[in-house]
C-alpha cells in the first residue's frame, strides 16, 4: 500500500514537471509494468472524476467489470457503495472456449456451428443481465478494446441500460497495443494500480478518439484523460 | 452406529480376554484406533449433524472415506454382539471424543452430496455439494477441488474451489486465489486473493449480524438495521 502511494505520488510529481525529472523506474503504464513485474501505481484523473460524479449518490451501486480486487471492493464499500463484480472479458473467453469444445465433440461438427452473432446472444443471456437503472457507476478498465467487434456494441447497450440517469462509466483505452495484460485496482481517490496478469485475451484493436465517441454514442457527456503511459481514461455520463 | 463401538466406555471388561479369536481381533482394533478412531468420530460428527435431515446419503457418503477401517470394526461389533465390550475394552481409553466436535468434517473429493447440511461443527468440502449448507456457528471451507451449488450460511467461509450460490457469513468470507464464486456475498469482513473470481454483489454487515436464528432476534436485527440500511 505504501509503495503504491509513493509511486502514485512520484507519478504525480512527474507529470507536474514533465521533462526535468528522469523517468520513474516503475513508471505508470503497461510497458513499464512488464518491467516492474507486478505492481504499478498511476495517478488516475479519470478515477478522480468518476468518484466525484457518483459521490453524491447514497448507497449507490457500482459494477466492476474487471477482475475482482480486494482493494477496489474495500475502497468502494468504505465510501458507502454497494459493489458488484463481473469479469466480463474472462467470462466471454471462457464461454468461447466452452463453445469450441462443444463443437469439437458435437457429432455433426460444423452443423452445430453458430455464428458469432448467435454466440454473442447466447452469452448475453447469462451475462451483463442486470435490471435497468441499477448502477450509478461502471468500471470497465481494460475491456472495450479487447472485446470482439460483435460483442462490443451489444455489451455497450447493456451497460447503458443498467446505468441510472447520470451514471458514469470509466473505461481504459490503449493508444498502442500493450505488451501485457493488466488488471486494475483502486488504491485511493486518484490512484489506481495496474498489475501484470495472465493474458486473458489479446488486445483486439486501438480505437481512435472518434471511434470511442461512437461506441459511447448514446451517452450524454464525455471526458478523456491521456496518461503518460499512453492509456486513455474515458469517462462517460448517461 | 459407529459411535457405540468407539465410545468404549465399558472399561472394566478389559480384563476379559475372549479367547484366541479375540486376541487376533484386538490388535486390529488397536491398530485401527489411532487412525480410524479419529476418522469415525468426525464422520459420526458429519452424520449427526445432517442426520436430522433426510440426507441419509450424507452419512453413507462420508462414511465411505474411512470405509476400510470402518469395515474392520463393523464385523467385530456384529460378532461380539453378546459381549460387545470385549474388543472395545482393549482400546486404551483415549476417548476424549468431546474434542472431536471441534474437528472439521470433510466431504472428500469424489463424493457428491445432495440435500441440506446443518450443524455446528466446521466443514471442509473437497467434493461436490448441492442443496444448502448451514453451519451458522462453524467454518465452511471449500477446497480447491470442491464444487458447491448451494447457498452457504456460516460464521466463516473460505472458498478455494467453486461455489454457485450466495454466501452469508457472520464473521468473514475469504476467496482464495483459485476461488470462484457466482453469487452474492453478505459478510462482515471479506478477503480476496489475487486471481479469485467473483460474479455477484458484495455487501457488508456488522460482525455477528445476520445470525438471527430466532424470530425475535431477526425482528430486533431488522429494526436495528433500518437505521443503517435504507433498503
Amino acid at each position: 500500500m505504501n509503495w503504491t502511494r509513493q509511486s502514485g505520488l512520484a507519478a504525480k510529481t512527474q507529470s507536474a514537471t514533465p521533462s526535468t525529472t528522469t523517468k520513474p523506474k516503475a513508471g505508470p503504464g503497461p510497458t513499464s509494468a512488464s518491467a516492474a513485474g507486478s505492481k504499478n501505481g498511476r495517478v488516475s484523473n479519470g478515477m478522480k472524476e468518476f468518484l466525484w460524479q457518483i459521490s453524491d449518490i447514497e448507497r449507490g451501486r457500482v459494477l466492476d467489470l474487471g477482475s475482482v480486487s480486494q482493494s477496489t471492493i474495500n475502497f468502494l464499500i468504505e465510501r458507502g457503495f454497494r459493489v458488484s463484480t463481473e469479469d466480463l472479458l474472462r467470462s466471454w473467453k471462457e464461454y468461447l472456449t466452452t463453445e469450441e469444445e462443444r463443437l469439437r465433440k458435437a457429432p455433426h461438427g460444423d452443423e452445430a456451428r453458430t455464428s458469432q452473432a448467435q454466440l454473442v446472444e447466447k452469452f448475453l443471456d447469462t451475462s451483463l443481465d442486470y435490471p435497468e437503472n441499477t448502477y450509478c457507476g461502471v468500471l470497465a478498465w481494460d475491456l472495450f478494446d479487447y472485446l470482439d467487434a460483435e460483442l462490443l456494441p451489444r455489451a455497450m447497450e447493456r451497460i447503458y441500460r443498467m446505468l441510472t440517469p447520470g451514471g458514469a462509466v470509466l473505461a481504459m483505452f490503449h493508444s498502442r497495443p500493450p505488451e501485457r495484460f493488466h488488471r486494475y485496482k483502486i488504491v485511493d481517490n486518484q490512484t489506481i494500480e495496474a498489475l501484470s496478469a495472465p493474458t486473458i485475451s489479446v488486445h483486439a484493436r486501438v480505437f481512435q478518439n472518434r471511434e470511442i465517441l461512437d461506441i459511447f454514442g448514446e451517452f450524454r457527456t464525455s471526458k478523456t484523460f491521456v496518461g503518460r503511459d499512453q492509456v486513455r481514461e474515458a469517462l462517460f455520463l448517461k | 452406529m459407529w459411535r457405540k463401538t468407539t465410545e468404549a466406555k465399558p472399561n472394566p471388561a478389559a480384563s476379559k480376554p475372549s479367547g484366541p479369536a479375540s486376541t487376533t481381533e484386538t490388535p486390529k482394533q488397536t491398530d485401527a484406533a489411532p487412525q480410524q478412531g479419529s476418522k469415525t468420530s468426525f464422520v459420526a460428527n458429519a452424520t449427526t449433524a445432517p442426520a436430522a435431515n433426510p440426507s441419509s446419503t450424507n452419512g453413507s457418503v462420508s462414511a465411505a472415506a474411512p470405509s476400510a477401517p470402518a469395515a474392520s470394526t463393523a464385523p467385530a461389533a456384529g460378532k461380539s454382539a453378546p459381549a460387545p465390550v470385549a474388543p472395545q475394552a482393549r482400546v486404551p481409553a483415549p476417548a476424549p471424543q468431546p474434542v472431536r466436535a471441534e474437528e472439521p468434517s470433510t466431504i472428500s473429493a469424489g463424493l457428491k452430496i445432495k440435500g441440506e447440511i446443518t450443524g455446528t461443527s466446521d466443514l471442509t468440502i473437497d467434493g461436490e455439494t448441492q442443496g444448502k449448507v448451514r453451519l451458522t456457528n462453524g467454518r465452511v471451507t471449500v477446497g480447491a477441488t470442491g464444487r458447491v451449488i448451494a447457498d452457504i450460511d456460516a460464521r466463516e467461509i473460505v472458498v478455494n474451489g467453486t461455489v454457485q450460490g450466495n454466501l452469508k457469513a457472520t464473521d468473514s468470507v475469504r476467496l482464495g486465489a483459485s476461488g470462484h464464486v457466482e453469487g452474492s456475498i453478505l459478510t462482515a469482513r471479506i478477503g480476496i486473493d489475487d486471481g479469485a473470481r467473483l460474479r455477484g454483489n458484495v455487501e457488508m454487515i456488522r460482525p455477528g449480524q445476520g445470525q438471527e436464528s430466532t424470530p425475535a432476534q431477526a425482528a430486533r436485527a431488522a429494526s436495528a438495521s433500518t437505521s443503517q440500511d435504507s433498503d
